[in-house]
């Protein structure tokens, strides 16, 4: 009887520890997620995508899991928008660039936000905004604040809301 | 029937005499920083003639000149813009081809994509660099014509300004028809055209330079500031013994600094000050002691150079905008 409680104590604290080494030895992901609507061309979002998941990995967080549990979202707006009658025009953008990185269940909310104005030129307002998404600093002191703040907040949740989301069963989906 | 020969011959001999008598003028002004020129076709021109872009900015549409589709298709107005240019070449104002710059700043933009050190390091260009990547010039020859038909009968109608670029002042303007032929082709009747009214415009043209040596450059300068800067323009402060606003001291700057004291301010505000119609010296005297030629950019560092003292002790930058337009922004550098 001592012998099966015992057995079963160390089985318990085993699984107790495992999980726990689990969740230490796995670094916190977040994935970046492109917003659903976005009026920005496909080369400006691949920018975009690319200079997130950059700022992600410089920071240790970066994943590429469609599962993560965290995710920073960019949302880009034109703020202005100015043509130049020159020989050849040029086309002036301010760009607005919101950064959040959310918890993607449970509340769903966000848990870290920044705000960066950038600005670009360009023969047309495609080139305009690249050439302004382009002028992103993923090491600048603000986008580091930023993530810092984001990986605290991750930090102060409870260690069951870091795992990652379980996937979704596909073995029934008919392609 | 119009003899376009002779006409032609009649027009040729008005202007050697034209180029004879500025060619005094141009001795002095080759010393001073010469003013570029260059040709562009009007927008009515371009736009009437589909050579336009279309620009979304802030919800409203711009059309604009498409000038590289029209050089690319237009033969006509290359055509008179060669003849334009060779006859102000002879003048000793060669011009700046706009076709050509246009091309220049393709290969430029190109080049400096591509070049990097040999430790990887790219060429910085910021935002404005790139908007500063245009086809520029000080005088702006703003050329637009059409080619009528009256019966049987062809002639052209053309209308051709001199524009200072900063100023935006018409210096120079001839517009006109040209006499009518059954028989001329349109460049020979664009050609005719442009010849007999160009010695009238040369004139004008002169008179402007004249008028610049006499009386000095005149640019336009403004003064604004970054929101770093420790204080706005309706500061005030002791200078030379009196107390006054930093707008008013700028005034008196320019009063003693400026050709006969010649100067407009136009408008102003907490965070900015715009003055038009400065007269600036056109050479100026080195540490050196030797005469060096001046333009706004060096004018306007003059102003910094005060700035940088007591009481105002702050950095600016200069901002140049070609011969005839500075800024000079308060706050930082």
């Amino acid at each position: 009887m001592k012998r099966a409680i015992s057995t079963l104590l160390s089985f318990i604290v085993a699984t107790v520890v495992c999980v726990f080494a689990a969740v230490a030895q796995d670094p916190v992901a977040v994935n970046v997620k492109m917003p659903e609507h976005t009026t920005l061309s496909y080369q400006a979002q691949q920018l975009v995508l690319k200079k997130m998941q950059q700022l992600t990995t410089l920071n240790g967080v970066g994943s590429h899991a469609d599962d993560a549990r965290f995710s920073l979202t960019p949302l880009v707006s034109i703020e202005e928008s100015n043509v130049t009658p020159t020989a050849p025009p040029r086309q002036l953008v301010k760009l607005s660039l919101v950064l959040i990185v959310a918890d993607n269940v449970g509340s769903k909310s966000s848990l870290a936000q920044v705000e960066l104005s950038v600005k670009g030129t360009g023969k047309n307002e495609e080139e305009a905004v690249l050439n302004a998404l382009q002028q992103v600093d993923i090491r600048s002191a603000t986008l580091k604040r930023f993530m810092e703040q984001g990986k605290k907040k991750i930090a102060e949740l409870p260690p069951a809301a870091k795992l990652p989301v379980a996937a979704p069963d596909t073995t029934d989906v008919e392609i | 029937m119009l003899n376009i020969s002779e006409n032609l011959e009649s027009s040729m001999k008005k202007i050697i005499l034209s180029i004879a008598a500025i060619s005094l003028s141009l001795a002095a002004l080759a010393q001073a920083k010469k003013p570029t020129i260059m040709v562009v076709p009007s927008d009515v021109y371009c736009i009437s003639n589909s050579y336009s872009q279309q620009f979304v900015a802030n919800g409203v549409e711009q059309t604009l000149p498409d000038y590289k589709k029209m050089m690319q298709n237009d033969r006509n107005m290359r055509l008179a813009i060669t003849k334009l240019a060779a006859i102000m070449a002879d003048r000793g104002f060669p011009l700046k081809d706009l076709e050509q710059e246009l091309k220049n700043l393709e290969q430029e933009a190109a080049e400096v994509a591509a070049l990097q050190g040999k430790e990887g390091g790219e060429i910085v260009e910021s935002p404005i660099d790139k908007l500063k990547r245009t086809a520029k010039a000080d005088i702006i020859l703003d050329l637009d014509f059409n080619i009528q038909k009256r019966g049987p009968q062809n002639y052209v109608t053309f209308n051709l300004r001199g524009l200072d670029a900063y100023t935006a002042k018409q210096i120079a303007g001839a517009a006109g028809a040209g006499s009518p032929s059954t028989s001329a082709a349109p460049e020979l009747l664009l050609e005719e055209a442009v010849i007999s009214y160009i010695d009238e415009f040369n004139g004008r043209l002169q008179t402007f330079f004249d008028d610049m040596f006499k009386n000095g450059r005149e640019v336009k300068l403004q003064l604004k500031r970054f929101g770093s800067a420790a204080f706005d323009f309706e500061e005030e402060f002791d200078y030379n013994g009196e107390t006054m606003m930093f707008g008013d001291i700028i005034d008196a700057w320019l009063e003693k600094n400026c050709v006969q004291g010649r100067f407009n301010r136009v408008d102003g505000s907490s965070n900015m000050i715009k003055y038009e119609q400065v007269r600036i010296p056109m050479f100026k005297e080195s540490s050196s002691g030797r005469q060096t030629a001046i333009d706004a950019r060096i004018f306007a560092n003059d102003l910094r150079s005060l700035l940088r003292k007591p009481p105002f002790s702050v950095d600016c930058k200069v901002y140049q905008r070609g011969l005839g337009e500075a800024w000079v922004v308060v706050g930082e550098k």
